[in-house]
């Protein structure tokens, strides 16, 4: 009955608060297929390579090829130079010596530099596919390491796409370098990580040194300060990036026609979704352009490349507020709204999880978004919910919410009734309850935690299901023991 | 007194108004809509289905640890398409799902299979006076509409291929057959698969043959529609073997010698050798130390990997599909 009464009392709220506001309808129109078109007559108005047009003598082309191999100092700049007059006719005997495993590694590793010198679209694709496709982890590291020589950002997707799946440290190092050198800092990640956890002294320094190149190289301090603003909104535009290339531009809006509808399997959408967040600031202008497109696919998941950028595609706030208008997509928007930093967002975002008409779904995601932009102006339309009547995912996600916004008390106990047998989302539930106790000072809060944190498994060991189960009924017991100890319970 | 006759008459009056209306509404009125926020709302009228529901893969595809920690709770979001997946009729059948923001924890639900774009409930019957509104769909039974979500590992694709795609019969056959064999009984939602281990027993056929340089073993995919396992990159099959112990004393550990498995996108240095629909694959077994009395075992992995590769443990950490004893 007070459920009842408390869930009337919302409603009432909400009807005698401010309205929802019209949103205007979100016009969907041929973004896509304009992009795309767009970009194409772009790179097709581009100058062709000038230079030589006939093929070179092979032997002379393998004679530049031992002539750098072998030399050294000065002599070194002879084929170099001489490669540029047999022009992009060259490169494929170039890259067919490079990939030959059965060629001495030093002319190998020579037939790549000759590519990145001649530096044509021909010469770098055959260096990307080196490096996409060659056996031997030193030769994908040196074409890597190539490709940062060559003025073509348009490699840029797919060395982002390559270090996804790269296994070879020193080719992970040489991809996120040459990413750096590109402009593009998604290969940060994994230079951390190697520089902290590599396997040797070699590869750590290796890494480090990587790090602080790429950290003077955008006027950072420090390698810390660097990550902050690939990770941040960088609002001074510190990392920003010249306008990209035609060939650039295109290679993004053929990364956007891969989350279409058109294509069954999502693995290809999972590889674009990954890279085109991982571009950078400024592709949040075709994503946004995206966001209009006729494909309910299109929508969706550019939505989601919006959220994973996070702060990087907040620029792209505005648009996302558009399209919570449009209902195919408006749970999606929601969600990237509260992952872009977008604070303009929380009035309206509020206002829809707090009216009882919005579409279910959309109030579930704007009930986590409005918890990560994190104003305090959320908290009692959260409350609100949390403590009426209503669908029980609402409102953990309510009370998630709270937890995220430093007022995890107001919705613990509900975490805890949901943490109980019988609730739908006891994981959920298990990670806001551990988040909020994280979050508690003092002795009592921090002697919970401790042992709180007694039944969580091994490092890489996966519990059972009845393992779990004991867990969950452990921790149930625990809070209900503490209960009076901790402010929210 | 007056006052109180008059009260009791309008009440009266009301309560025979209502009561005509219950009585000579017309036949066939349809139920008011429902807003559906979660399956728990089908329970109430849907008892069998539910339990049946609530123990199956589906329902914890959300909440299974294995799922949990090979998503890493999730944080790997490209999970989420196929683990929650919006209603499948809203996506289109053949297209592929598209990944919702609610109800997350009930996985693949009532909801994902049977809610239409109306609101209404794709089921077997039209019945609009029914709370849920059931309309009448087929396409809950065609391959289509699973292959929103089995077919991103190609396992429709695999059974297309298959003799049983000739002979008409389909995913539903195997994994949600009738309840007792009898189509009043409507179909069994616990929608067995590699979870059930006298299912995957039934998959597949475990044969030692004695050859001039040792013992060859031949495994045979009988029953299953698609590959062996099918092309789940989470899942695995194993054969071990170890040499026979005498009566009563403690068996040698196991010594894995062939896994059947599709690669994860980043294992580039490991073959997709799942054993494909029909087909009968002879593996030699070419320890030197097993050209006596042996057992062979098959076992089923639903998570990738052992705790310790060098060593693993497949009866604590893998299912046992099939056991031989060969003696030569």
């Amino acid at each position: 009955m007070k459920a009842r009464i408390a869930a009337l009392l919302v409603t009432t709220l909400a009807a005698c608060g401010e309205p929802v506001p019209e949103l205007p309808t979100f016009d969907h129109r041929a973004a896509l297929v304009e992009g795309l078109a767009a970009a194409e007559a772009a790179v097709e108005a581009l100058p062709a390579p000038v230079g030589p047009t006939e093929e070179p003598d092979p032997e002379h082309i393998q004679g530049l090829v031992h002539m750098l191999a072998n030399s050294s100092g000065r002599t070194r700049e002879l084929p170099l130079e001489e490669i540029g007059t047999l022009g992009d006719p060259a490169a494929p005997q170039l890259a067919v010596i490079a990939a030959n495993g059965e060629h001495d590694a030093a002319e190998r590793l020579a037939a790549c530099e000759l590519l990145a010198r001649l530096g044509t679209p021909r010469a770098v694709e055959h260096l990307l596919q080196l490096c996409e496709k060659s056996p031997e982890g030193w030769l994908r590291a040196q074409a890597a390491w190539r490709l940062g020589e060559v003025d073509a950002d348009w490699v840029v997707p797919r060395l982002v796409y390559r270090l996804k799946y790269e296994l070879d440290p020193e080719a992970a190092i040489w991809l996120a370098s040459t990413l750096g050198r590109h402009g593009n800092h998604s290969g940060l990640e994994a230079l951390w990580n190697l520089r902290n956890t590599g396997a040797d002294d070699n590869l750590r320094t290796s890494a480090g040194e990587r790090l602080a190149e790429l950290a003077a190289q955008v006027g950072a301090a420090s390698p810390e300060e660097h990550w902050e603003l690939w990770t941040g909104t960088d609002p001074e535009r510190r990392l920003w990036r010249g306008s990209p290339s035609p060939r650039l531009q295109l290679a993004v809006w053929r990364e956007i026609e891969q989350l279409s509808g058109e294509h069954f399997q999502l693995r290809g959408v999972d590889d674009a979704r990954f890279i085109l967040s991982r571009l950078g600031s400024w592709v949040t202008e075709p994503l946004a352009e995206a966001l209009h497109d006729e494909d309910v696919y299109v929508r969706v998941h550019v939505a989601q490349c919006l959220e994973r950028m996070g702060p990087r595609a907040n620029r792209a706030g505005p648009t996302l507020v558009e399209a919570l208008a449009d209902p195919t997509v408006a749970p999606a928007a929601a969600a990237a709204l509260g992952a872009v930093a977008y604070p303009s967002a929380e009035p309206v975002l509020r206002r829809l999880v707090a009216e009882p008409s919005t579409d279910h779904e959309l109030r579930v995601a704007c009930a986590a978004s409005v918890g990560r932009i994190g104003l305090s102006a959320s908290v009692p339309a959260l409350e609100a919910i949390v403590t009426a009547e209503g669908p029980h995912d609402l409102r953990q996600a309510c009370a998630t919410a709270l937890v995220t916004l430093g007022v995890g008390d107001r919705g613990a106990a509900f975490l805890l009734q949901s943490l109980r047998p019988g609730a739908p989302d006891r994981n959920g539930a298990e990670a806001a309850l551990q988040r909020w106790l994280e979050s508690l000072e003092g002795d009592v809060a921090r002697e919970v935690l401790q042992e709180w944190r007694a039944p969580e498994p091994a490092p890489g060991s996966i519990p059972t299901v009845a393992e779990v189960e004991r867990r969950l009924e452990f921790r149930v017991e625990l809070l209900e023991r503490r209960r009076g100890q901790l402010n929210g319970l | 007194m007056t006052a109180l006759r008059v009260t009791l008459g309008v009440i009266l009056l009301v309560l025979c108004g209502w009561v005509l209306s219950y009585v000579f509404a017309p036949a066939g009125q349809e139920a008011a809509p429902t807003t559906f926020t979660s399956s728990a709302q089908c329970k109430d009228c849907h008892q069998e289905v539910w339990s049946e529901w609530e123990s199956s893969a589906h329902a914890n595809s959300w909440i299974n640890p294995d799922v949990r920690a090979l998503s890493n709770d999730f944080a790997n979001t490209d999970c989420i398409d196929c683990h929650a997946p919006r209603p499948i009729f809203e996506t289109g059948i053949g297209k592929r799902v598209l990944p919702r923001s609610s109800r997350r924890a009930e996985g693949v639900d009532c909801i994902s299979c049977h809610m239409l774009p109306d609101g209404r409930i794709a089921g077997t019957v039209d019945d609009p006076q029914a709370a849920c509104r059931p309309l009448a769909r087929v396409e809950l039974t065609r391959e289509e509409f699973c292959a929103a979500c089995h077919d991103q590992h190609q396992t429709v694709q695999q059974w297309k291929s298959s003799r049983y795609a000739e002979q008409g019969i389909g995913c539903l056959d195997c994994h949600m057959p009738y309840r007792s064999a009898d189509p009043k009984s409507g179909r069994d939602h616990r929608c067995l698969g590699g979870h059930d281990i006298e299912l995957v027993r039934s998959a597949v056929e475990l044969r030692g043959v004695r050859e001039e340089d040792g013992w060859t073993i031949e495994l045979e995919n009988v029953g299953a529609g698609h590959s062996f396992p099918t092309d789940e990159r989470s899942r695995a099959a194993d054969l071990f073997w170890r040499p026979l112990p005498a009566e009563g004393a403690t068996p040698e550990p196991w010594k894995h010698f062939y896994r059947f498995r599709s690669p994860y996108r980043y294992e580039v240095d490991i073959e997709d050798n799942l054993l494909l629909v029909h087909e009968t694959r002879r593996i030699p077994l070419e320890d030197a130390g097993a050209q006596g009395a042996v057992q062979v075992a098959l076992f089923y992995k639903l998570t990738p990997y052992y705790e310790d590769p060098e060593q693993p443990d497949p009866e604590r950490e893998a299912r046992l599909v099939h056991q031989l004893e060969l003696a030569p």
